[in-house]
């Protein structure tokens, strides 16, 4: 089972955050500190996988990870998975991206996070791998796209006619102010 | 409004809800839901039907009593015709086989099929690790393993598939090591074969591997992995710390009184080179392990064994303190030859005390542990 996703940058900020189990902010927090200051130690030329973290670490967590340029990707997985077979995945969701965002570097993860969050969510759901072939995950994000695009359009399209048909200066007229408090009858206070 | 979701006919409405269920479902929740995720499962979708597979774990998590009576549907998924929705299913299973591996032994059959018509190898890894859990509770599964899983082995470009069988192949060995071993070197041998293959391998990852799939023979056949002593012994100076981790696990192999001053020598100097605390506390609980193997097998002279062990002291920020002492005890109370030398260097030990006990509290714990097994020394055998 997975049990995290991580993305940040070379200088340890969080792109995209996903904890498959529960965990408080503070603790999130010091798992991406400590993973950070683990991976920034390590050369280019090492295995991808790293065992010794201590909080979400232990005996049966092992971090695996792939180095693109500005972003450490990072699977923090038990033995069930296979190491090899998640380091396949962590490549397969980055051609994803490219694909999606043409070319994807850091900033359309900082901008586009959702679409980021969907293509993760059809790649894993609930810590296990859903789907593995990267054409398969296109089609159905692009299939969603569609249907938010159709409903989007609808919904801002009546929205617009709806204040086009607004009379505001017939309104300000109609209003209905209430009325004063005659002064008569207020007791001088003094 | 969820179950609004789940029950619309829009496929994307079904697979948002599924996936939102899988992030916050809780007890009440899957209670009440658990009926509405059921019916997907027959849905004609593969889509739809691959997430509410997926998301019965997470259901199964929080509401075990539910586990019982969809299990028979879960199970059927494992013949779905889509091979995603079979690979979702086997996922599930093998993830609740992990927690209680005895209860899904009965599906060892169906999972045999599977692996010999599937071709998906993302579900043959799953299922021949789960068999990899199996074996230890049937020890005729294992042998019935072994030959569709080394005809795997020889056929498969698939590395991750290759070591997920080795693996699996090592699991069977070691449950069936109590039988006559003859039988079954040809399969060691296949197996350190390919390893060995894998850690000469340039790709660090596949070093790696290949050093962890053989740290786990060593336990039950050490003298097949001696073949490939020298690499394992290169792979100590690698610069990935990963990788010399892995290496120590299989010095014990590897060790013989010939090589074990040459062999701790090195590990000395990495000692001292060492970045992080946890790699040298991991040194040195080795060498300690390696040299008092087999009631000190390997030691020929014990004057440079007591040596190592106060230079060990020296090194700071260690926890093993206690190990040090014991040790040091041990040997001067067991090897009558060593006495004297023991109490001479105790003696400078105790007279450098004050700058031993200079560090922060945690080390003077341990360095006080090492002086007080020195003291005790000194008084016992000093003349």
């Amino acid at each position: 089972m997975i049990k995290a996703i991580l993305v940040f940058n070379n200088h340890g900020k969080p792109r995209l955050l996903k904890f498959y189990t529960h965990y408080t902010e503070e603790e999130q927090q010091h798992i991406v500190r400590e993973t950070f200051q683990l991976l920034s130690k390590r050369d280019d030329n090492v295995c991808n996988f790293l065992e010794g973290g201590t909080l979400i670490g232990g005996s049966d967590y092992k971090l695996i990870y792939r180095h693109y340029a500005t972003l450490y990707f990072v699977f923090c997985v038990d033995s069930s998975e296979s190491e090899l077979g998640i380091l396949d995945l962590i490549q397969v969701f980055v051609e994803t991206l490219d694909r999606r965002f043409e070319n994807v570097c850091e900033l359309d993860l900082i901008f586009h996070v959702e679409k980021v969050h969907h293509i993760l969510n059809e790649l894993v759901m609930g810590g296990m791998v859903l789907e593995t072939n990267m054409n398969e995950i296109l089609l159905r994000m692009n299939e969603q796209n569609d249907i938010e695009r159709r409903e989007g359009g609808m919904s801002a399209a009546s929205a617009v006619t709806a204040v086009k048909n607004m009379n505001i200066p017939q309104h300000l007229k109609d209003l209905k102010l209430p009325d004063l408090p005659s002064i008569r009858n207020f007791k001088n206070p003094f | 409004m969820i179950r609004k979701d789940l029950q619309s006919s829009n496929l994307y409405d079904n697979g948002l809800a599924l996936t939102g269920l899988a992030c916050f479902t809780t007890h009440d929740l899957a209670r009440d839901l658990v009926n509405d995720v059921v019916n997907l499962l027959s849905s004609t979708r593969p889509y739809v039907r691959k997430k509410a597979v997926l998301v019965l774990y997470k259901i199964f998590l929080k509401y075990p009593e539910s586990l019982r009576p969809t299990f028979q549907r879960l199970k059927d998924k494992l013949e779905d015709p889509d091979p995603g929705v079979q690979s979702a299913a086997v996922n599930v299973i093998c993830e609740l086989a992990r927690k209680n591996p005895r209860n899904y032994l009965s599906l060892a059959p169906v999972f045999f099929k599977l692996m010999n018509t599937s071709s998906n190898n993302w579900m043959l890894i799953k299922i021949i690790k789960l068999f990899g859990s199996l074996v230890p509770l049937e020890a005729k599964l294992g042998k019935k393993l072994l030959e569709p899983l080394t005809n795997l082995i020889n056929s498969t470009s698939a590395m991750s598939l290759l070591y997920e069988c080795i693996n699996t192949v090592i699991a069977v060995l070691i449950s069936i090591s109590s039988e006559s071993p003859a039988d079954f070197t040809a399969s060691i041998q296949l197996c350190v074969q390919k390893l060995g293959v894998l850690i000469e391998d340039s790709d660090q990852n596949l070093k790696y591997l290949g050093l962890l799939a053989m740290g786990k023979i060593l336990q039950t056949h050490p003298k097949a992995v001696q073949a490939h002593k020298d690499i394992v012994l290169r792979c100590l100076d690698d610069k990935d710390e990963s990788i010399r981790l892995r290496a120590l696990d299989l010095l014990y192999g590897m060790v013989s009184r010939k090589n074990i001053m040459e062999i701790v020598k090195k590990l000395m100097q990495h000692v001292d080179a060492a970045e992080g605390s946890f790699y040298r506390d991991e040194l040195l609980s080795r060498i300690i392990d390696i040299c008092s193997y087999n009631n000190y097998h390997y030691i020929t002279n014990f004057e440079w064994y007591i040596s190592v062990l106060v230079e060990m002291t020296k090194v700071e920020g260690s926890k093993h303190g206690i190990k040090i002492a014991e040790q040091i005890q041990d040997v001067t109370v067991r090897v009558k030859s060593v006495r004297h030398f023991s109490v001479s260097q105790m003696s400078l030990l105790v007279e450098n005390a004050h700058l031993l006990l200079s560090g922060n509290s945690a080390q003077r714990n341990n360095i006080s542990e090492v002086l007080l097994a020195a003291a005790w020394i000194c008084g016992e055998y000093s003349e």
